[in-house]
């Protein structure tokens, strides 16, 4: 088992994965219960809380709701020195993606919600070593 | 030759592996990067107090900014004009190769009328559910 133990960390231990998470995301299930026209701002923050940012014009209101996941992984092949030689060269190879979801509603003076909308950029972030 | 006595073995291969393990341990801690976990925040939290003494038509921009102080953003929609606060908590996790580091927020957002008085409040606290996690794979 030690043996077992020794060498799975051996094996992993020139590799890195780091992940960064920005909020919850958002699924469309999540946000089933609007109707435009006739759902308030304050009903969509009931459910989903207060938006990352708000914007507009003067007749109309955006509030936008941001996911955001960074996926980075990297193989460091200059690792295996160390076992042999005072000095551990980097030799990498690595990759860092970031991916965002957007989900944002529109609504009018009177704080009915007009408009909804999705971006999905989130399923763009994904571990991988290859940079090239 | 001397003769073992009974379980003498046993409890000699119990202990071998146990050594082995303990080497194994000593190896990974030596040659890995260890562990940690790390807590970052951006703005002080919210008063629950102060946001729920915010009356809508009756407590005006001054009395916003006297109580919670300068907004981190003022936007115009809809309208209105909008005092944007903000506040970020994160906790990362990092063990030997892997970590992951969440962030959630916190927002404030106070209309105001023409008038410069309130006319809706909408406040969110994510990060009551903020999590230490070590393992990135996954949602």
């Amino acid at each position: 088992m030690a043996i077992g133990v020794l060498v799975v960390v051996l094996a992993c231990s020139g590799c890195e994965a780091r992940r960064v998470a920005f909020n919850d995301p958002i699924r469309p299930a999540d946000v089933a219960f609007i109707e435009p026209g006739t759902t308030t701002l304050s009903d969509v923050v009931r459910r989903l809380g207060a938006p990352d940012e708000m914007m507009g014009t003067e007749t109309r209101g955006v509030a936008r709701y941001r996911f955001q996941v960074t996926k980075a992984f990297r193989v460091n092949f200059g690792w295996v020195f160390r076992f042999f030689s005072p000095v551990s060269p980097t030799m990498a190879l690595g990759r860092v993606d970031v991916g965002t979801d957007v989900f944002q509603v529109v609504f009018d003076p009177n704080w009915v919600i007009q408009e909804q909308a999705f971006a999905y950029g989130a399923s763009a972030s994904r571990f991988s070593p290859w940079p090239f | 030759m001397s003769r073992q006595p009974p379980g003498a073995v046993e409890a000699l291969s119990r202990e071998r592996h146990a050594l082995c393990v303990a080497v194994a341990l000593l190896l990974c801690l030596t040659w890995s990067s260890g562990c940690a976990f790390v807590r970052g925040q951006v703005g002080e939290e919210f008063n629950e107090q102060d946001v729920q003494a915010i009356q809508k038509g009756v407590t005006t921009r001054a009395e916003v900014a006297a109580r919670l102080g300068a907004p981190d953003e003022i936007v115009q929609a809809a309208g209105r004009e909008i005092f944007h606060y903000r506040r970020y908590d994160s906790k990362l996790g990092y063990l030997l190769v892997i970590s992951r580091l969440n962030i959630k927020s916190d927002n404030l957002f106070v209309f105001f009328d023409r008038n410069g008085v309130v006319d809706e409040v909408v406040f969110g606290k994510r990060t009551d559910r903020l999590e230490f996690q070590v393992w990135p794979f996954g949602d």
